[in-house]
Formats: C-alpha cells, sequence, structure tokens
C-alpha cells in the first residue's frame, strides 16, 4: 500500500507537485467559479500549460521555491489556482505564511516564478491593487480607531480621502464594526481586532484575497458574517486563498483545497476527491476496554483487514485496518463473545485530519526523513506469518 | 470588481496619504511627549542661568543651543523620531499593511520621513524660541537684536537635523532590527566626536559645518598650539560650501533610503 502511495508522490515532479491534476482554465475565461471536474486518477497529473492571464483572478506558481539562508520555506511548488475559494492547510511552520506572502507581493520567491493576474506581485502596483491581505499576526496601529486605520488603506489604494472613508465604513459594517469604528483598535478585542484586519483587506474589492488564518479569535457570529462575505466575492469572481490550520474553518467554506507540508504542496484538489484519499489509507479504530490484548489477539484470529495494532495505553487498542466496516463489526462481535468491558470505540479518521497527517507522512517519506505510515510504535503486519507469530505474542504468557 | 478601482497612486499622492496617517500617528504616539520633555529638559538649564541674572545673556544663549541643541538634541530627535521609522513596522508586523497597497514603496518611507522631520523641527524651533525668550527676557534690546543669531543656528540645526533624520532612517531601513543602535554608533563616532576632531578629519561630520553655518564657536581640539605655534587647524570654509556638503550629504542619504525601501524585501519573511 504505502510503496504504491509513495512511488504516486515521488512521480509528481516540479512542475506538477499537487497530488491532484490541475484543472483547465475555464474558469479563468469564463470569470466565474470553477465548477466540480469529473473524477480523475490522483497520479495522472499533468503539468500546467494554461495560457496566461492578465484579465482573470489567478496565482500561478511554477517551480517556486524560497529560502532563509540553509532553512527551505517553500521548495520547489507548481500550481495554479482560478477564482473561486481556495483552502490552504498546513501545520504551523509548513510554509502557508511565506506562500502567501510570496504571493502578496512582499517577498520573492528565491527561485522560479510566480504570477498573480498574470504578473509578478513584488513591488507591483499594478498587481498590488488587485490583492488584499489579511497577515496573520495580530498587531495592528493600536492609536487609531478602525475608520481611521481602514480609511488610510483605502486611500492609498488610490481612493480620494472621502470616498476612502466612505468605503471604510462599507467595509467595517461587513464585519459588524460599525459601533466600534470610532473607538481606538487598542481596545479591540481579538475577534474584532481580526474583523478590522479583514475589513482593511477587502475595502478596495480586490480581485485575489489572501486571509491568513483570517477567523483566528472570532465568535461564531462574526465568522459567519465572515465567511458569507468571503463566499459573497468569491461568486462575484474573486479568487480568496485562505490559510488555517484548523480542518473545519476549510469544511465550513470551501471543497477546494491545497495542503502544504514542509514546504510542498502534498495535495490539491476538490475536498471530495481529497476526501477519496481517505479510503486509500488504512483506518484507525481506538478501543478503549478492560482486556484490549484479548481483544487485539481474537481481532488477528478474525480479520483479514487489520494491519497494525497498538497499544496506546494499558486499557487502550488502536487498530489500523483496510476494511473498517468488517473490522467494527468483528469488534463488536468480540466484545460480546469474550465478554469485555467496553468504554469507548472511537475513530481518529472522523474528520480531515487523519488524512492530513497520512499525507504529511508521505511527504516525509517522499522527502527520506520522516517516519513510516507504520512507525510509532504501531506493530506491522503485512503477512499472514507475522499476523500468527504477533498473535502468539499477545496470548497470555506470550510476553508482548 | 477591479474595474471599479482607481488606478495605483503615484509618488506624491500617495506620500500625502502617507503623511496624513503617520500625523495621526504621531500625534496620539508617545514620542512626541516624550521628545517635548527633552527638549524642555535641555532648555531648563541656560533658563535658570539667564533668569538668576548672569552678565552675559548673549554668552547663555549661545552656549545653550550649543549643547542643548547642536549637542545633544540634533542626535537625540532622529534617534526618537526616524531610526525606528521603518524598522518598529516591522517588528510590530504592521508595514504589512503598507506594503501591501498599490504605492510605491519609497513613499512610505517618505511620508514616514517627513513626519517626523516636521515633528523634530516643530519641538526644535519652539525650543530655541522659548530659550530665546528667557535668555534675552531681561534684555528686550537684545532680544530683537540677537533674533537673527538665534534665527541662523536655527536654520543650522534644522539643515543638520534634516540630515540626521535621514541618516537614522537609512539605518533602520537597511537593518530594521537594529537602526536605533546602528544609528547610535554613526551619529556617535562620525558625527559627535567627528567635530572634535583636529584638521580636516572634522570634515568627516556633518555636525562641523553645521556649526560653522550656525554661527557657533569651533568645538574640540582647533586650534591646537605646539611650541606657541598652531600646528593643527581646521581648515576654513565657505559658508556656501558648508551648506552644500550638508545638503548633499541629506540629500544622497535619503535618496538612497528611498531606494533600498523600493527593492528591499524589509525581512517580511523573518518579521
Amino acid at each position: 500500500m504505502s510503496d504504491e502511495v509513495d512511488d504516486e508522490a515521488d512521480a509528481s515532479d516540479a512542475s506538477d507537485a499537487p497530488a491532484k491534476p490541475e484543472r483547465p482554465a475555464s474558469s479563468e475565461r469564463s470569470g466565474k467559479p470553477e465548477k466540480k471536474p469529473a473524477k480523475k486518477k490522483r497520479a495522472a497529473s499533468a503539468p500546467a500549460r494554461h495560457a496566461e492571464t492578465t484579465d482573470g483572478a489567478s496565482v500561478r506558481a511554477v517551480r517556486v521555491s524560497r529560502w532563509y539562508g540553509k532553512v527551505t520555506a517553500i521548495s520547489d511548488v507548481s500550481l495554479h489556482l482560478g477564482p473561486g475559494i481556495w483552502g490552504l492547510l498546513g501545520p504551523n511552520g509548513s510554509g502557508k505564511t511565506t506562500f502567501m506572502r510570496m504571493v502578496a507581493g512582499q517577498i520573492k520567491p528565491s527561485t522560479g516564478k510566480l504570477t498573480v493576474c498574470g504578473e509578478a506581485p513584488f513591488g507591483n502596483p499594478e498587481v498590488l491593487r488587485r490583492i488584499g491581505y489579511c497577515p496573520e499576526a495580530d498587531s495592528l496601529y493600536d492609536e487609531l480607531t478602525g475608520l481611521e486605520f481602514v480609511s488610510a488603506m483605502a486611500e492609498l489604494s488610490g481612493y480620494p480621502p472621502a470616498v476612502a472613508k466612505k468605503r471604510a465604513k462599507d467595509a467595517l459594517e461587513e464585519f459588524g464594526l460599525a459601533d466600534a469604528m470610532d473607538r481606538a483598535m487598542g481596545g479591540y478585542s481579538r475577534g474584532m481586532r481580526q474583523r478590522a484586519k479583514l475589513a482593511q483587506a477587502i475595502v478596495h474589492d480586490p480581485d485575489v484575497l489572501l486571509l491568513d488564518e483570517p477567523l483566528t479569535g472570532t465568535d461564531p457570529t462574526s465568522r459567519q458574517a465572515i465567511l458569507e462575505s468571503l463566499r459573497r466575492r468569491a461568486t462575484a469572481g474573486a479568487l480568496v486563498l485562505f490559510s488555517t490550520h484548523v480542518l473545519p474553518e476549510i469544511e465550513a467554506l470551501t471543497d477546494r483545497v491545497l495542503l502544504i507540508a514542509r514546504g510542498q504542496v502534498v495535495a490539491q484538489g476538490e475536498m471530495q476527491e481529497i476526501r477519496e484519499l481517505l479510503d486509500e489509507h488504512p483506518h484507525h479504530i481506538r478501543v478503549q476496554c478492560d482486556r484490549p490484548r484479548v481483544l487485539a489477539s481474537a481481532l488477528l484470529a478474525s480479520e483479514e483487514g487489520v494491519v497494525a495494532l497498538h497499544f496506546p495505553a494499558p486499557d487502550l487498542l488502536e487498530v489500523r485496518t483496510w476494511q473498517p466496516d468488517e473490522t467494527y463489526r468483528a469488534i463488536a462481535a468480540q466484545v460480546v463473545e469474550k465478554g469485555l468491558a467496553l468504554r469507548s470505540m472511537t475513530s481518529p479518521d472522523a474528520n480531515l485530519e487523519a488524512l492530513f497527517h497520512y499525507l504529511v507522512e508521505r511527504a516525509n517519506r517522499g522527502a527520506g526523513t520522516g517516519a513510516d505510515a507504520g512507525g510509532g510504535g504501531h506493530v506491522k503486519l503485512e503477512s499472514a506469518a507475522e499476523k500468527a507469530a504477533y498473535q502468539q505474542q499477545l496470548a497470555p504468557g506470550g510476553g508482548a | 470588481m477591479s474595474a471599479a478601482a482607481p488606478a495605483a497612486p503615484g509618488l506624491a499622492s500617495s506620500t500625502l496619504s502617507m503623511v496624513r496617517l503617520a500625523s495621526l500617528r504621531t500625534l496620539r504616539g508617545r514620542k512626541l511627549r516624550v521628545a517635548a520633555i527633552a527638549a524642555f529638559v535641555v532648555i531648563l538649564f541656560p533658563a535658570v542661568v539667564a533668569l538668576v541674572g548672569d552678565d552675559d545673556p548673549v554668552g547663555v544663549v549661545k552656549s545653550g543651543i550649543d549643547w542643548g541643541f547642536f549637542r545633544l538634541l540634533v542626535f537625540l530627535l532622529p534617534l526618537l523620531f526616524a531610526s525606528g521609522a521603518i524598522g518598529e513596522e516591522v517588528e510590530a508586523r504592521t508595514l504589512h499593511f503598507l506594503a501591501m497597497r498599490p504605492v510605491p514603496r519609497a513613499s512610505i518611507a517618505l511620508g514616514k520621513y517627513l513626519v517626523g522631520t516636521a515633528a523634530s523641527l516643530a519641538i526644535l524651533w519652539v525650543g530655541l524660541l522659548l530659550l530665546h525668550g528667557v535668555g534675552y527676557a531681561a534684555t528686550p534690546t537684545l532680544m530683537i537684536d540677537q533674533l537673527g543669531e538665534t534665527a541662523r543656528a536655527g536654520a543650522a540645526a534644522s539643515l543638520l537635523l534634516a540630515t540626521y533624520s535621514a541618516i537614522a532612517l537609512f539605518w533602520g531601513t537597511i537593518v530594521p532590527e537594529a537602526g536605533g543602535m546602528l544609528t547610535v554608533v554613526w551619529l556617535g563616532f562620525i558625527e559627535w566626536f567627528g567635530m572634535l576632531l583636529p584638521g580636516v578629519l572634522r570634515f568627516a561630520s556633518m555636525s562641523h559645518f553645521a556649526r560653522e553655518l550656525g554661527g557657533l564657536e569651533r568645538a574640540g581640539w582647533d586650534p591646537v598650539e605646539l611650541l606657541g605655534e598652531t600646528v593643527v587647524r581646521v581648515p576654513d570654509v565657505e559658508l556656501w560650501i558648508c551648506a552644500t556638503v550638508v545638503a548633499s550629504e541629506w540629500l544622497l542619504v535619503l535618496a538612497l533610503t528611498l531606494l533600498i525601501m523600493h527593492t528591499a524585501q524589509l525581512r517580511f519573511g523573518k518579521a
């Protein structure tokens, strides 16, 4: 299993880092959000050869790398994003912010070519006027009011002062800061500060909206307002790229994701396609009971799909299986048959977290630096003989 | 969307917008108050001396201008207002908001420089006029007669202040995380001690030329007398050359700073 996946990951060359094939650029031509394409086999990626555009909202990276001294933040990333909402997902330190900053024209790629709306963004006012950026850091001009701050940003985007003030008011109202816009931002709560940052990002109606962890600190009500605003902009033809390490935030907003780990895009595509990857790696089932070793032994005897067993705690058994449905049934049957006191049965695969770790793990293996899928204390049981031997160890007096 | 967006603003209009923003921040910030307190302390000593009835009010005022303004405030104010203009925003991670706008990056630095220098000059001139008023309070005739001398010193100090502000901005832009320290080193060694050096070595310091412009007594080892003869003397230079040298360094450093600002990535990746 893992060999096949690894080969696919390794096979994606520099111009084709995403695990999913890139979509046609139809959305760029139509100016509307892309529709879900027909499912394609993940490994069959082709290098991006779409025509450059200067009209539609787009982000294109071709073999882009960025490093700071000896530290590589982004490594050989190639991708093409069209209008719509894209989630940039990755753990802290994976390169999300560096990628955002490159797209935002704050820093230049060390190598490779990066274009936004057809042109390189760094120091390019014609591109920057089409980009809105909400940085991750919780930093604002605390001595200014929200209205003064957003008005100033609108002025710097080219609007006359009176128009800038009007636009600033609208933007702040859009994010629910109408009552607080005349207060100094130093007194804002975390969520209000986040919304003020978002207001400055959209005050000039950008085509490309870059949001670095935009929902941090927001309450459910304002979160809903933010999500609604982003959806509206995407529907109007904007490209919204927002990064997060919280999976449900992505799920709430978009079904198109880029997964980034160690500076590399490890997967790209529709959420549904990404979800399909879940079926391509073993599921985890965690069982808490009074005699986990007895249960493990019974499962090995009855279940062909089990590929690994792990005992994270004395009363805990973690099963890795290719056939989750059968395994669930087998566990239930064994609990009844052996009279086990079952306390809980959960699956860590219930959300995208598992997929994310799986892909990161796969990327690590590809880089030759990480632990294997069966590492981390798991016992790999690839053959019937291994299973039998391990079953023996699990038996009372077996010494496992 | 973008069809409704205005064209990217040019250098002049974006600088004006930056000036408005930086003015708001400066007026509400603490630096202005700190600078005002510093200026008050500087004029306090000569004011007290003058008020207790010194026989030589001209000497008291000139000493106050020399020590308080040429040797202290013109060094302190750029450190306060210009050295951190860019660096503080990089450290606070707020520079993204400005650098993301479709403006020439040079306008960001230029707007901040103009506001910082204007604030410094305002404090310098208010301080100078206060010193002049208090110093000559007991001799109204001298107050009128010496106004030209004080204004001349003020003009020279203003030119020097603008130059030092450009130097401070330069170091704060090129090394945002250590702009203040590098400014202290530069102004301390090249400028402060430089104005005390003998002979042509003193020409390294813009302070020397500004002092000549302002009509102040030469400081430091000039002349140096050895066996009854003056052997090392700072050459005399025409006043217009003094003004040209200081103004040239000012404009050169400022232009270099704006160029760096326009092209540099300003440690965005690490901030």
